[in-house]
């Protein structure tokens, strides 16, 4: 198991969003987390990256806790994290923001792995271009790549399919799952479109009011929605 | 014509120190969203440093590259005794690095006196410019404060070490979710800024008179300028300085120096009016 986590229990303020949260996921998995909307699935990523200070519990990764690190020493573990809003940076260049991603996993003189513009042959062709000027999918996958760029062994995706075209959605989709499988990267995506949860992830975990109240694997949830419907319905 | 020259010329003096200054005021807040009242302290220090290496007859020149580093070593001791237990507190950081600027100014009326303390430039060779004789040291301030701010451009903008430093200003928790080290970058800066007043002390003590009150004199200058040019950017204090600067030594040298600070907050007062955040605008929302 590369992450393991257990019991946790945070939130913010005095305000408890995630109630004894326990789930583990193997190397080379892909499991996505669906739920409503403040169910505390972002509050569960942020937790994971050290943004937010659990209040109980523990989080490991490859062995050694993570939980209580600071966000920095946790991305140094091996861990990239796509926000919400992907938080690109708008005033600096394609290239500029995938070298940062480089350099805060392998320190100010890191090189961005040229693999990245493989795999995203729209951010060669804009690399001079600010980050800003991009399209939304273009800057999803700029977000993606810079998290790639540090060679990271777990990936949170925190509603990657936010505000794009279901087209550009099934391209992230399938970008996400290659990567996965040849670079054997752990992936872990908080999603609203169970359509692209179930393209991505192998297992999904269902969320609800802090607590994992069911799970089941991508397959099974093609063959019967019910489960779908009973935790997502509105 | 050689009036004109003369005024020229102090007016880019004055306005390339208070770039100096009002440079490190503005790395510090642009990180950090401190800021510093002690700032005009480190200027003073780097001063007194160079006082007291003369007058234990160590060469100036070693006082020169002493001032920047000792007065950095001073930022970091702040920055990680006082600042970074607060910076997520805004007011309650210009409340204490008020205090420290007390502190440290007192400290030096208890180590030196109260009274003016005197330096000597390394030279005193007047340079013959179009017929008009002009002390060749107050060339040498503008130059060495040209490179430096030259320098911290560089810095800033072509290094791999700047474009870390502009993440972190940028968006400081994206920053750290790449492992950039927001902690690293918030001790280095901080030492950078002061180590920067701490050279604009030195470099402008043998043509002052350097007492405990003389930070003041740059520091409110330094904060006009970046309230003019804007925080956003490091152009900003470049710009407010040049601004505030050639304001106040014209109407000085043509009128009087008392209407020149009436004069420079009037258009302070006009220029924040007009330009709520600065002329390039103050950057991070």
């Amino acid at each position: 198991m590369i992450l393991k986590i257990a019991d946790l229990e945070s939130g913010y303020g005095g305000s408890r969003v995630l109630r004894g949260i326990a789930f583990s996921v193997a190397e080379g998995e892909s499991v996505a987390l669906l739920g409503r909307n403040g169910m505390g699935k972002t509050t569960l990523l942020r937790s994971i990256m050290g943004l937010l200070r659990a209040a109980r519990g523990t989080i490991r990764f490859a062995g050694q806790r993570i939980d209580g690190r600071r966000p920095e020493q946790v991305a140094r573990t091996g861990l990239a994290f796509v926000p919400q809003g992907r938080e690109i940076f708008a005033e600096l260049t394609v290239e500029e923001n995938l070298l940062l991603g480089a350099m805060g996993a392998g320190g100010l003189g890191a090189a961005v792995p040229e693999d990245i513009y493989g795999r995203f042959p729209i951010l060669r062709e804009r690399r001079a271009q600010r980050g800003g000027t991009l399209s939304g999918g273009q800057q999803q996958q700029l977000a993606i790549g810079r998290a790639l760029a540090g060679r990271p062994r777990l990936l949170l995706l925190d509603e990657p399919s936010e505000g794009l075209q279901p087209s550009i959605v099934i391209e992230v989709a399938e970008a996400l799952k290659r990567e996965a499988a040849e670079q054997g990267l752990t992936l872990i995506t908080v999603e609203q479109n169970v359509d692209l949860a179930l393209r991505v992830a192998e297992r999904c975990l269902f969320i609800e009011n802090g607590s994992i109240v069911a799970e089941a694997t991508s397959a099974e949830l093609r063959h019967d929605p019910a489960l779908i419907h009973k935790h997502l319905a509105i | 014509m050689d009036q004109a020259l003369l005024l020229l010329l102090d007016a880019a003096n004055y306005i390339l120190v208070i770039v100096l200054v009002a440079m490190g005021l503005v790395i510090v807040f642009g990180l950090m969203r401190v800021i510093n009242m002690a700032h005009g302290e480190l200027f003073l220090l780097g001063a007194y440093t160079l006082v007291m290496l003369q007058q234990a007859g160590v060469s100036y020149w070693w006082g020169l590259i002493a001032a920047p580093l000792l007065v950095g070593l001073v930022g970091l001791l702040m920055e990680e005794l006082v600042i970074r237990h607060i910076y997520h507190r805004f007011l309650d950081t210009i409340l204490a690095t008020w205090g420290l600027s007390i502190a440290i100014k007192q400290a030096v009326i208890l180590l030196f006196g109260p009274g003016a303390q005197s330096t000597s430039a390394p030279f005193a060779a007047q340079l013959d410019l179009l017929g008009t004789p002009y002390p060749a040291y107050r060339l040498f301030i503008m130059a060495v404060a040209l490179l430096v701010v030259a320098g911290t451009f560089y810095l800033f903008f072509r290094t791999r070490f700047g474009l870390a430093a502009r993440a972190v200003i940028a968006n400081r928790q994206t920053a750290a979710c790449l492992g950039i080290s927001t902690r690293a970058f918030d001790r280095a800066t901080f030492a950078y800024g002061a180590a920067l007043a701490g050279l604009a002390g030195a470099v402008m003590a043998p043509i002052m008179s350097v007492d405990p009150q003389m930070g003041l004199g740059f520091l409110i200058p330094a904060f006009l300028a970046i309230l003019v040019g804007g925080a956003g950017h490091l152009g900003g204090p470049v710009l407010g300085a040049g601004l505030i600067g050639a304001t106040d030594s014209v109407t000085a040298s043509l009128w009087s120096p008392v209407l020149a600070q009436v004069v420079v907050f009037t258009m302070a007062v006009v220029a924040i009016r007009l330009f709520p955040s600065g002329i390039l605008g103050g950057g991070r929302k």
